[in-house]
């Protein structure tokens, strides 16, 4: 090896480690000489060092950004052999071009600085996104589009009642209201009863409807759908291994589907993600996300605008409590998993989260099967902690299965209680530093019936609600729309959207074109647990 | 998001979640101690693949990836003792429940194995906390799964026609085929 003069810190360093592994051989041996022939110290600290002739022979000399070169005037003033040289370290290339715009690289193979831009244009409109963490518009946001999902949405665009905020003024709709179409919901499932609703998105193009039935087990489908909500085509498995998969929570992103399942393929529930084309092919393998023994399960997902954020809950140190990762848009794991949570006696379970403008929302439910709390905490978007867990409930009644939403500064959350006087769905708003600025109050009104299974739209300075409720004892659960302001104060009559007998359930709203708002969910009209289509409509004042 | 309830082998250590087809109440079975499936991998938590394919953005900017699945895909093995639906006449002995599992291939593309078998009963009822971890157990015609809400034991109903569910509670899918779970 030549021998080498570092001026670096961290040639510096290796240098140092290296001369004390020598130092310590040297040692080793001398101890055993030693035994018996009375000790001495070693004057040699490792064998001769090659000298240099040309840069090549230098260390690291392929890496073009950390230049290094074979200095032969060095290598004879310090009585190198062979009229040899030292290598020399060149200071590294430097690329920051002071740009917070640019993400600035060098290329070891070349040496040169290549400048790519910071954020990205996923929608197509020819407005890109903020940074993370930064609003858009802002000055060292490096773009302005409010709403990178959707062409619809970007500064200066005209409102219409379509379902995105198309002029940028951080209102969904202005004003509008929704109501139901009357058109007889849609069957998705085909023979794959029981089956439930697990994610619904809008692409721009097509509705995505993910949701599990019953095949040999529990089995994930995918089904395209036209704006009317028929389907485009037969549903297909989104998974083709054995085992039980369910879940499907999917979010579009502007050019792609991201969607989250809960597997046992392995022999244990663990969570996977993949991307799929906004034809709903499949365009990356299955990605394991967990790996730890136990249950991973209830899997969340999120899109913060440049990474996916996957939660779940995790019984791997033996409670349950609530992990998290991050992955970047093309679906690659960065870092590990997080954990968000500490169990103390009892375990946190069914997490659901929002992306913020510059963090996330998870609320969550600890507790056991006698007492259930609702929690809501706020993550920066690197899933460091960023306010404490706020308690929503007192853990005197049954409150359980929250959600959330971003509306604009702030995050609702909402929950449904199966003990509580009224059973309703309730809600509160807390702001992006934890701060409840709404306190929890009841947004349903069953009467002496329950509410339960709500679903939130944030519109910007309003909320659609749409929940489950058998006060009409129609042989089960029929599903409700209604509209809140910031205050979580009805701001609009109550909307009955299902009628048929036999539960209707579970819910997911979605933005749609033209103003619709989607809605996939559970109907078990027919005798059989299937998934059901339908459809709001927009009212503009 | 349908919940779906996943099964804890109940009385014999049998956890079995019951997870749901959809929204917030499906439940799942867990099995412990022996008694079947579980056992899951152990590992570095951080150790997931960081690398994947890189595209530019656009909508076009994709190729469908061809999911190789299973090549051969054997349906699950139906071992059932005895009836969990008909606990009176299940065939079980006095004091046994007939209690449903699961158990979980260790391999993708493995087979399932699910159905029922006899066990001494417990006296947990619908909500009342259960598994390994509680030394509790549930009673004849109830699972002991995980809910989201807690691991608890459900009642079993049938997950087409009548359930049967105590006033306000829908009848979940729990991960053995044909069981569901009042929630």
């Amino acid at each position: 090896m030549p021998v080498k003069r570092l001026r670096k810190a961290r040639g510096g360093r290796s240098l140092i480690g290296l001369s004390l592994a020598a130092l310590s051989g040297s040692l080793v041996a001398a101890g055993i000489v030693a035994s018996g022939c009375g000790a001495r110290t070693p004057l040699d600290v490792g064998p001769p060092q090659p000298p240099c002739f040309v840069d090549t022979d230098c260390p690291g000399h392929k890496n073009l950004c950390e230049p290094v070169y074979c200095d032969l005037a060095a290598g004879a003033e310090a009585g190198v052999p062979r009229n040899g040289g030292l290598c020399v370290d060149l200071p590294p290339i430097n690329c920051d071009d002071n740009d917070p715009c640019t993400d600035d690289a060098c290329v070891p193979k070349t040496g040169q600085c290549t400048y790519e831009l910071a954020t990205r244009d996923n929608d197509g409109d020819g407005f890109r996104g903020p940074r993370p963490g930064t609003l858009p518009g802002d000055p060292n946001a490096c773009g302005d589009d409010c709403d990178d999902k959707s062409e619809l949405a970007y500064p200066g665009g005209t409102e219409v009642c379509d379902g995105v905020d198309n002029d940028c003024n951080g209102v969904v709709d202005d004003g509008a209201t929704y109501v139901p179409l009357l058109n007889e919901p849609i069957r998705l499932s085909g023979n794959i009863a029981p089956a439930g609703p697990g994610g619904l998105a809008w692409s721009g193009t097509s509705y995505a409807a993910a949701y599990t039935g019953t095949v040999d087990g529990f089995s994930m489908r995918l089904n395209m759908l036209a704006p009317t909500g028929l389907p485009l085509g037969p549903e297909a498995p989104i998974v083709f291994q054995n085992g039980d998969n369910a879940g499907g929570p999917i979010v579009w992103v502007g050019d792609r589907y991201g969607i989250a399942w809960q597997d046992r393929r392995s022999g244990d529930y663990e969570v996977y993600f993949t991307l799929l084309d906004e034809n709903g092919a499949k365009v990356l393998p299955d990605t394991r996300l967990s790996f730890a023994e136990g249950f991973s399960i209830n899997v969340s997902l999120g899109w913060t605008g440049a990474e996916f954020i996957v939660a779940w809950q995790d019984e791997r140190e033996g409670l349950f409590d609530l992990y998290a990762q991050r992955l970047s848009i093309d679906g690659a794991p960065i870092g590990g998993n997080v954990k968000l949570t500490q169990a103390f006696n009892v375990g946190n379970e069914a997490p659901q989260m929002a992306a913020g403008l510059s963090s996330i929302g998870v609320a969550w439910a600890p507790g056991d099967a006698l007492q259930h709390f609702i929690q809501f905490q706020v993550f920066n978007q690197d899933l460091s902690p960023r306010s404490q867990a706020v308690s929503l409930t007192d853990g005197f009644s049954d409150s359980v299965y929250p959600t959330v939403v971003w509306n604009q500064d702030r995050y609702v959350i909402a929950w449904f209680d199966k003990t509580a006087n009224p059973k309703a769905i309730y809600g509160a708003v807390v702001d992006e530093d934890g701060n409840t600025l709404v306190a929890p109050k009841a947004l349903t009104n069953p009467g002496s019936f329950r509410s339960r299974y709500p679903s939130l739209k944030a519109l910007g300075d309003r909320v659609l609600l749409v929940y489950a409720d058998d006060r009409d004892q129609n042989d089960g659960y029929e599903l409700y729309a209604l509209m809140l302001d910031q205050e979580l104060e009805h701001s609009g009559p109550e909307q009955r959207v299902t009628f048929a007998k036999s539960d209707s359930i579970y819910p997911i709203a979605t933005f749609g074109p033209d103003g619709n708002v989607g809605i996939l969910f559970r109907d078990d009209r027919e005798g059989e647990q299937h998934v059901f289509f339908t459809r709001l409509g927009c009212i503009v004042p | 998001m349908q919940k779906r309830l996943i099964l804890v082998a109940a009385a014999l250590g049998l956890i079995v979640p019951a997870a749901g087809l959809g929204g917030c109440g499906s439940s799942i079975v867990r099995e412990t101690e022996g008694q079947g499936g579980g056992g899951g991998e152990g590992g570095d938590s951080s150790s997931s693949t960081t690398t994947g394919p890189i595209w530019d953005a656009g909508k076009d900017a994709f190729d469908e990836y061809i999911d190789p699945g299973c090549p051969s895909t054997p349906a699950p093995i139906e071992d059932f003792q005895c009836d969990p639906f008909d606990q009176l006449n299940s065939g079980c002995f006095p004091g046994e429940g007939c209690f449903i599992f699961v158990s979980y291939p260790d391999e993708p593309c493995g087979q399932e194995v699910y159905g029922a078998f006899c066990a001494p009963a417990g006296s947990g009822v619908q909500g009342d906390p259960c598994g390994s971890n509680t030394g509790l157990w549930c009673a004849a015609g109830f699972a002991c799964v995980v809910t989201g809400s807690g691991t608890q034991c459900v009642k079993l109903c049938p997950l087409s026609g009548n359930d049967d569910c105590p006033s306000g509670l829908v009848c979940e899918p729990i991960d053995v085929e044909g069981f569901g779970g009042c929630l």
